[in-house]
């Protein structure tokens, strides 16, 4: 590493804050920032190098964002003399390390810039992954170096919902047009809805060759999403069934006849009724609890009675299904 | 159009292994390939993470064949999945992966190295198939060598079924078999009939064979594989696993049925295996990255109780039951009467099934 001069107060105006080549942080709040520099001033001064003539900042960009929101012409600034790009970025990235832990984004943006950089991917999978907590694997070099070129769109859910890495990878697959139809139906729902609802759109459009954003455009998803009846999280609900019934049309269709038998039958509350995990056997699960014996035999009379009627039958009866509907799919 | 037969791009050879014939036998067969003596676990380890660092190291894998030796045991019983019908059967591993690349391949997931391996210390081999036929003498054994790499893929290089041939020849209690979906069967010696040696061939519908199966024969390669072993004495066998769901699949099973009887006679086959397509859900996300143009995948499969995803029970029985029929029909020309006589008929004969 080469020199850096003792910090010296530089005009903000100087810097060119076009050239964000050294920046990794894009999504962040600097309001706590703002308070603590009009309360007591900017203490660590930015860092800063020269390219073609004019000042880039490497490393500061909250604090950079904090100042000029304050109004502040001048800061305190120390000078990098380092014209390698790489070995600059190298500033940003160890001076950051040591303080704070990388949001996903950032930690794409790092591994983005180091490879733009000319860093080799062995080398950034050996020594920069572990630093970020990352597994050093191919799998996950390819997935931040993807993450770097997510859409805005989708780059700003994954920061403002703190959205966990395993759902901004699927975001990946898909193309911007798509996420901008996607990424509103997704932020209402919890984790595991989302990564059912991403994994079921992919899979659909894979086996149906449309593309999510025209499978969306189907009038019953249209819909849903045009009605004013329900809010935001009713609509991402239903859309997600709609999803799951085409996604899985034979196991849904069972698993709504059997529901609408027990309706049919009135089965009595407080007695669960449960088929095997998928339909995988014939077998049924009935369970109820009790508290003493005029309790269990209250369960019992009433099972008595509900298996008594004819539509009890209906419980074991399933849809048929022909292969046709897979030359529908 | 004949397939290829397949050469390494490069040969690594254990330091163990160099003065085994078998290695000078392979060697043989590959004047001109690059070949690189490994004298140490530091230098394989290596070696496997260039490979393990390559964007599709599966496929890298595939062009680098590893000679060495077997330390452990070559005869283990088949790792049948927990909770469903075994098969009780033997395997040899003799050699693991396998040159062809198929999109739904269990040996992507199964198997830790991804280059192929050939072990060369036959004679460890002959004296531990001589102790386990003795212990197991009194039973009938049902062994082969096509469960972790293709029987035949590697044979014009190894030459190792005449070898596995004449040592299994004549034992009255074993049947051994040799499991291919090559139409590579040059090196096989004819053979007195009726033997106890099988050659059984991985069939499927004609789209799965050509979408699916990268660097297999076409179904009908393979057939005339099969007729032209039976000619030299064999048995075959036929193994319709994966069956796989597909617009049109009915038609084109049977189509593969209706040929397998027309190209075989019935007299020759000693068995047909059927199985539904299951993979665990560790092999959905290898297929998809190394083959994302495959829709396989995309159907109602649901994790079963074994952790494997497999297609909803109706499509399954379904799948199972249609080309179960068109082999009775086609190959015996009768079929059991009653409501679902082939499905009872066949069930209690399945294996990889769920024992409920």
């Amino acid at each position: 590493m080469k020199n850096i001069f003792e910090p010296k107060q530089l005009d903000l105006h100087k810097l060119n804050l076009e050239d964000t080549r050294f920046r990794i942080s894009e999504f962040f709040s600097s309001d706590r920032l703002v308070l603590s520099i009009k309360k007591i001033g900017l203490l660590h001064p930015l860092l800063v190098t020269l390219r073609e003539g004019r000042f880039v900042l490497v490393s500061g960009w909250k604090r950079l964002s904090a100042c000029l929101k304050l109004g502040i012409s001048s800061a305190p600034v120390l000078i990098l003399d380092e014209p390698d790009d790489l070995k600059a970025f190298l500033f940003t990235l160890y001076e950051n390390l040591a303080g704070r832990e990388f949001p996903l984004l950032e930690k794409a943006e790092i591994v983005s810039r180091l490879y733009t950089f000319g860093m080799a991917g062995s080398r950034i999978m050996k020594n920069i992954l572990p630093l970020l907590q990352v597994p050093p694997t191919a799998f996950y070099l390819d997935s931040f170096l993807s993450l770097s070129k997510l859409d805005p769109i989708a780059k700003k859910a994954i920061a403002g919902k703190n959205l966990p890495f395993l759902i901004a990878r699927m975001l990946v697959e898909f193309q911007a047009e798509d996420l901008e139809r996607i990424i509103p139906l997704l932020l209402p729902l919890g984790q595991n809805k989302q990564k059912e609802v991403l994994e079921d759109l992919l899979e659909i459009s894979k086996r149906k060759n449309v593309s999510p954003r025209d499978f969306l455009e189907t009038p019953g998803i249209q819909a849903v999403l045009q009605s004013s009846k329900w809010p935001p999280v009713q609509k991402s609900e239903r859309v997600r069934l709609a999803l799951r019934r085409e996604r899985f049309p034979h196991l849904t269709a069972w698993e709504e006849n059997f529901q609408l038998a027990l309706r049919e039958l009135r089965w009595p509350r407080g007695i669960s009724l449960e088929p095997a995990p998928y339909f995988e056997t014939d077998d049924m699960e009935a369970s109820f609890r009790f508290r003493d014996e005029r309790e269990f035999r209250a369960h019992l009379r009433k099972l008595l009675e509900v298996s008594s009627r004819p539509e009890f039958q209906k419980i074991f009866i399933r849809p048929r299904r022909t292969s046709k509907s897979l030359e529908k799919n | 159009m004949a397939s290829l037969p397949y050469y390494p791009d490069k040969v690594y050879i254990d330091k163990k292994s160099l003065d085994f014939p078998l290695t000078k036998r392979i060697l043989g067969h590959l004047d001109g390939v690059p070949q690189e003596i490994v004298p140490s676990p530091r230098r394989k380890q290596a070696i496997l993470e260039a490979i393990r660092s390559s964007k599709d190291p599966i496929g890298e894998g595939k062009r680098i064949l590893y000679l060495t030796v077997q330390k452990g045991r070559f005869v283990k019983p088949c790792p049948c999945t927990p909770r469903v019908i075994g098969c009780g059967y033997f395997i040899i591993n003799l050699n693991l992966q396998c040159p062809l690349d198929c999109t739904y391949c269990i040996l992507q997931h199964y198997l830790a190295e991804p280059w192929l391996t050939v072990f060369v210390n036959l004679e460890d081999l002959w004296h531990e198939l001589d102790d386990f036929l003795e212990k197991h003498h009194r039973r009938a054994i049902r062994i082969g060598t096509g469960e972790l790499g293709d029987s035949l893929a590697l044979d014009h290089l190894t030459g190792l079924s005449a070898d596995l041939i004449s040592y299994f020849r004549g034992k009255a209690n074993v049947c051994f078999e040799l499991k291919t979906k090559t139409a590579g069967i040059g090196d096989l010696p004819a053979v007195q009939r009726p033997g106890n040696i099988v050659v059984s061939w991985s069939l499927n519908a004609g789209k799965i064979a050509g979408e699916e199966e990268r660097g297999a024969p076409p179904v009908i390669e393979r057939l005339q594989a099969a007729r032209a072993v039976v000619k030299k004495g064999y048995r075959v066998g036929f193994h319709f696993d994966p069956l796989v769901r597909f617009p049109g699949w009915e038609r084109e099973y049977e189509e593969v049925v209706r040929k397998l009887f027309q190209v075989i006679p019935a007299s020759s086959i000693v068995w047909l295996s059927l199985g539904a397509l299951r993979f665990p859900p560790a092999l959905k996300k290898i297929i998809q990255a190394r083959f994302p143009e495959t829709k396989i995948i995309y159907d109602e499969f649901i994790l079963g109780r074994d952790g494997k995803l497999r297609y909803f029970r109706p499509l399954r029985l379904e799948l199972l039951r249609s080309v179960g029929e068109e082999i009775w029909r086609d190959g015996l020309a009768w079929k059991p009467r009653g409501k679902r006589a082939v499905e009872n008929t066949l069930f209690p004969r399945l294996w990889g099934q769920d024992k409920s």
